[in-house]
């Protein structure tokens, strides 16, 4: 019999420490608050379903996040090949920070015209904070490889943000 | 590390996430079900095609019509009107499509009330003398079904002094495939499956026609049981037991195939008119196959059966005087 989302205390436990990280790893990632939502969702039903092998709460938060990049993997094949992107942005949402609001818009924009492996790197690593080496649980490769990647994909971004200001 | 970036990214990083615990698990909870339902259709759309292959493959495969022994009550006006053209004529009148249902009903009754003193087909169980006898080999039989193609003929021929018999496999392109030589021994004409279903037909390299008077010779092989049809000849007769070979197959005395499928024999009317006829596979399952038979007055019975494939079978005939009576019809 299938468990429940909310059957398993010990899971919802164990999301509930990366929930915020995931969430905020995939509204970086994403262009909208919608598409975040189906990337977190369908990163938690996967999970779910290899929840018995991956107990341990060091081996979970690896897992999760491996999950979420495999996933907004293939949601961005999917994207790709069925459903192109909508010309407007996300709507900026009325909040008490409208300001930090604007900004992050600008920069989500802006992550969305690197490539994707450079944006994940980035945000996993100048958002979320994590280590190279935790990165490299995730992606594979070596940590040198990251670190190379890592610049570039900072430079990368550099230039974006001239081109936003030269424009 | 440059501090620009960081500032560009510090927005994202002080960004209030606005996606709580709570909604993403209503959005899985709303996925899951989303997916579940999916699923469901996909599930049942798989079966639901699965359901209509097999009843196609079921109709379309097996060449038998639906049914239509209606035989069992001769139809008078058809009687009546081929009355005048020849004495003592019964017609079985074949089935409107529509009357399957009601024809499948007369299946069941007709297959409850078939009088069992039909023995099943008699074959021949090759004993291990029976194998000798005929010098039976096993391993060549299998040989020329592992390496036989459809369009490929066999045809036998004796070597040079009859020291060996070999059967040469050409494609249908005439190339040719393979000998398989065994010792000298007479030839099945026809080898099939227990059902009777054709595994391949043995030509004469002289062109020489087996009669249809044959007997099946049981044999295992890795296939499961197999039926060599032999040409009943005097040789033949005299490798058998006296009790081996059945005796009380009726004579064919004409046969052919239209070009519609549908298999013309005459028989010989015996002393009854014939009440019913069934066909069997050669290992007795009936087969729902559409028939009917005209009597002459010449004392012949043209009795014609309705899109046959390639398979022997076995015809049973059932008198109104209560007699019965079988041939096998093999079907090239």
């Amino acid at each position: 019999m299938k468990i429940g989302l909310r059957d398993d205390p010990a899971f919802l436990e164990a999301l509930s420490l990366h929930h915020d990280d995931l969430a905020r790893f995939a509204r970086s990632l994403t262009r909208s608050r919608d598409d975040a939502q189906d990337l977190v969702a369908e990163t938690i039903l996967k999970t779910l379903e290899s929840w018995n092998s991956v107990r341990d709460p060091q081996a979970f938060r690896t897992y999760l996040f491996r999950t979420a990049h495999r996933v907004y993997m293939r949601q961005q094949l999917r994207r790709r090949l069925f459903h192109p992107w909508p010309k407007d942005l996300d709507i900026v949402a009325s909040d008490p920070q409208p300001d930090v609001h604007t900004d992050a818009s600008l920069v989500r924009a802006m992550l969305q015209r690197l490539p994707a492996q450079y944006r994940e790197c980035l945000v996993m690593i100048d958002v979320l904070g994590w280590t190279p080496a935790e990165v490299v649980e995730i992606h594979g490769g070596t940590v040198g490889g990251l670190k190379a990647r890592l610049l570039r994909a900072r430079e990368a971004l550099r230039k974006e943000a001239m081109r936003g200001q030269h424009e | 590390m440059s501090s620009e970036h960081l500032d560009l990214l510090r927005s994202l990083r002080n960004e209030k996430v606005d996606i709580s615990l709570e909604q993403s698990l209503l959005r899985a909870d709303a996925l899951e079900t989303r997916n579940s339902k999916a699923r469901r259709t996909m599930l049942a759309l798989g079966l639901l095609s699965a359901m209509t292959i097999a009843i196609l493959v079921r109709t379309y495969m097996h060449t038998e019509p639906p049914s239509h022994d209606h035989s069992y009550v001769p139809s008078t006006s058809a009687n009546a009107r081929l009355a005048d053209a020849h004495a003592s004529v019964t017609v079985a009148k074949l089935a409107t499509p529509h009357r399957t249902v009601a024809a499948s009903a007369i299946k069941r009754r007709f297959t409850a009330s078939m009088p069992s003193s039909f023995m099943p087909l008699p074959v021949v169980i090759a004993s291990r003398e029976v194998q000798q006898r005929l010098a039976i080999d096993i391993n060549a039989i299998e040989t020329i079904l592992s390496i036989i193609g459809s369009g490929d003929r066999v045809v036998s021929a004796d070597s040079a002094g009859k020291t060996e018999t070999c059967l040469s496999i050409t494609c249908a392109g005439g190339d040719l495939r393979n000998i398989v030589c065994t010792a000298p021994s007479p030839s099945p004409v026809r080898v099939t499956k227990a059902d009777g279903e054709l595994l391949y037909d043995v030509e004469r390299v002289d062109g020489r026609r087996p009669s249809n008077a044959l007997i099946a010779i049981r044999v295992s092989s890795s296939r499961g049981n197999i039926l060599l049809w032999y040409d009943a000849d005097s040789i033949l007769l005299q490798k058998l037991p006296v009790d081996g070979y059945p005796s009380t197959i009726l004579p064919v005395q004409s046969s052919w195939l239209q070009p519609d499928r549908t298999a013309v024999v005459d028989l010989s009317s015996g002393n009854s008119p014939w009440q019913n006829v069934s066909i069997h596979t050669a290992d007795g399952k009936p087969i729902d196959a559409a028939r009917q038979w005209v009597s002459h007055q010449d004392g012949t019975t043209e009795l014609r059966i309705s899109n046959v494939r390639t398979a022997t079978y076995d015809v049973r005939i059932t008198r109104k005087d209560g007699s019965m009576e079988r041939f096998i019809y093999v079907v090239r």
